[in-house]
């Protein structure tokens, strides 16, 4: 029985036929792939508690708590994305745009994107939580399958105007098949500055992604608690391991 | 023998697990605020000698009292030496949970295991500010705790005019005694963040004072004899 039913999923997992393409990052969007005129709803859930050192007293970090991110991104059929994004930490709220160049002969793609957002913080002049706005703007460059197409290359630069301070992330993507890819990030120039507590060392993460029947399953670890590319590139206090996961569905209005 | 149960009887279960402590959760939060302490405006007392703060008695001891800062939340009051104590708010700067007592000199935030210290610093993230921190002291066995100006100006109905009148036009004040009450009287005036913006003793009453280069707003409005033999306090909104 219960290889019958391993069996079901393994071929649930490396059946193609209806996997859709993505190739974003767990923090960094870079939906050249995806086709115009659709909609992607996303959840993304990076858990507070490191997995080396807390161990079973918070279950590998699973019982600390998490970080958890609602995003919706729309794909219009000439370039532009919005998306509009919860997050649970710092309460934030964001909504964004960016208009993607895919050039047919150039090797890489490239996407301007803004993101205005709303963050809580714990406003010291009062002792009580509290609100700021922030505008972040990205580049992205992402390069097109090259190596026998087994390999994705991306650069992010992004600049937080709060912060008035630039920061930057690379980013990988190696294709196993056509809907499985292993992928990692890495934001070696952080926005924030070092605290050794929340901010300032480089964040990483490596993870999984599988595609299929128009979901994106993403299993990763990275040191980082922040999810979405500004946070990302604020860095993370520590460099232990905590375990994350991200859900996409694509709701494709133009073919369905 | 395990005993495999259907799923049917799985969300039974777990449904009247949920009912339980839904109906249980109230009753478990009531022994929060049993802590009960003698209150002045901003000042509270603990005597360690008394049952109910036994606790403090000794070095790494820690209560919770009620914070008037915070009605939902009450303040964290730990023994941290022989002759020291600390009071913080036990409002988790990171999403405003309530933090649990001292454990191995570290409190953590039970929603996302935000850790601080004893002094209230953040020992690890997401929070990044560090908890609100009270003045308290120890002198004997009793241990005195100030919250700041701000819970007192908080609290719309604190207008302690035992010892004064008050009467305002604009932006310019005038404070006379009660029948009495001698001078001299020292009057403070102290705004949300907790600064004093104006701290002077007067001989001559009534006390006429001028507030139109003070920013707009609520204030804690303070007069006390000289001697300090007695004190009263207000909230004072300039305009």
């Amino acid at each position: 029985m219960i290889f019958r039913r391993l069996f079901f999923l393994v071929a649930l997992i490396s059946w193609p036929v209806f996997s859709y393409d993505d190739r974003s990052l767990t923090d960094f969007d870079a939906g050249f792939d995806l086709p115009p005129n659709s909609l992607e709803a996303s959840f993304t859930h990076r858990f507070y508690g490191p997995l080396d050192t807390d161990g079973l007293k918070t279950v590998f970090g699973l019982g600390s708590g998490a970080n958890a991110r609602i995003k919706e991104l729309y794909i219009s059929s000439f370039g532009l994305l919005v998306d509009a994004n919860f997050t649970t930490d710092a309460r934030e709220l964001s909504f964004g745009a960016g208009y993607a160049v895919i050039p047919k002969t150039f090797l890489v793609n490239l996407l301007a994107y803004a993101q205005l957002s709303s963050d809580q913080y714990w406003d010291t002049t009062i002792n009580d939580l509290s609100r700021k706005g922030d505008l972040y703007l990205q580049m992205v460059a992402q390069t097109k399958p090259f190596l026998f197409k087994r390999l994705l290359l991306t650069v992010a630069l992004g600049y937080d105007l709060n912060e008035n301070k630039p920061g930057l992330a690379t980013g990988f993507e190696v294709v196993i098949r056509d809907n499985v890819g292993i992928i990692g990030e890495l934001a070696p120039v952080t926005i924030k500055k070092v605290d050794n507590i929340n901010f300032g060392n480089p964040s990483y993460s490596i993870g999984a992604r599988v595609s299929t029947f128009g979901h994106q399953f993403i299993f990763f670890v990275g040191n980082a608690t922040g999810i979405g590319p500004r946070k990302f590139l604020y860095g993370s206090g520590d460099y232990h391991l905590r375990l994350g996961f991200e859900i996409k569905r694509l709701f494709n209005f133009g073919h369905n | 023998m395990k005993k495999n149960c259907s799923r049917r009887e799985f969300c039974l279960r777990a449904g009247q697990g949920a009912l339980a402590l839904a109906i249980a959760s109230p009753l478990l939060r009531t022994g929060e605020t049993l802590a009960k302490s003698t209150s002045s405006l901003e000042t509270v007392t603990l005597d360690t000698s008394t049952n109910a703060y036994k606790a403090l008695a000794t070095v790494g001891g820690a209560i919770t009292i009620p914070d008037p800062n915070d009605s939902s939340r009450p303040a964290i009051v730990i023994r941290t030496g022989t002759s020291t104590v600390t009071a913080l708010s036990s409002k988790c700067t990171h999403q405003g949970c309530e933090v649990g007592l001292p454990q191995s000199g570290k409190l953590t935030c039970p929603c996302h295991s935000s850790q601080f210290d004893e002094t209230g610093a953040v020992l690890r993230g997401p929070a990044t500010a560090p908890l609100k921190k009270y003045t308290a002291s120890i002198s004997g066995t009793v241990i005195t705790v100030q919250f700041s100006a701000t819970a007192v100006i908080q609290q719309s109905a604190v207008q302690d005019t035992r010892h004064f009148s008050l009467v305002k036009r604009g932006t310019f004040v005038e404070i006379g005694l009660k029948d009495g009450i001698r001078g001299p009287v020292r009057m403070e005036i102290i705004d949300l963040g907790g600064r004093t913006i104006h701290d002077q003793i007067y001989e001559n009453l009534p006390i006429r004072w001028d507030g139109s280069a003070v920013v707009k707003g609520d204030y804690l409005l303070r007069i006390g004899a000289a001697d300090q033999s007695w004190m009263s306090e207000a909230r004072l909104t300039l305009p």
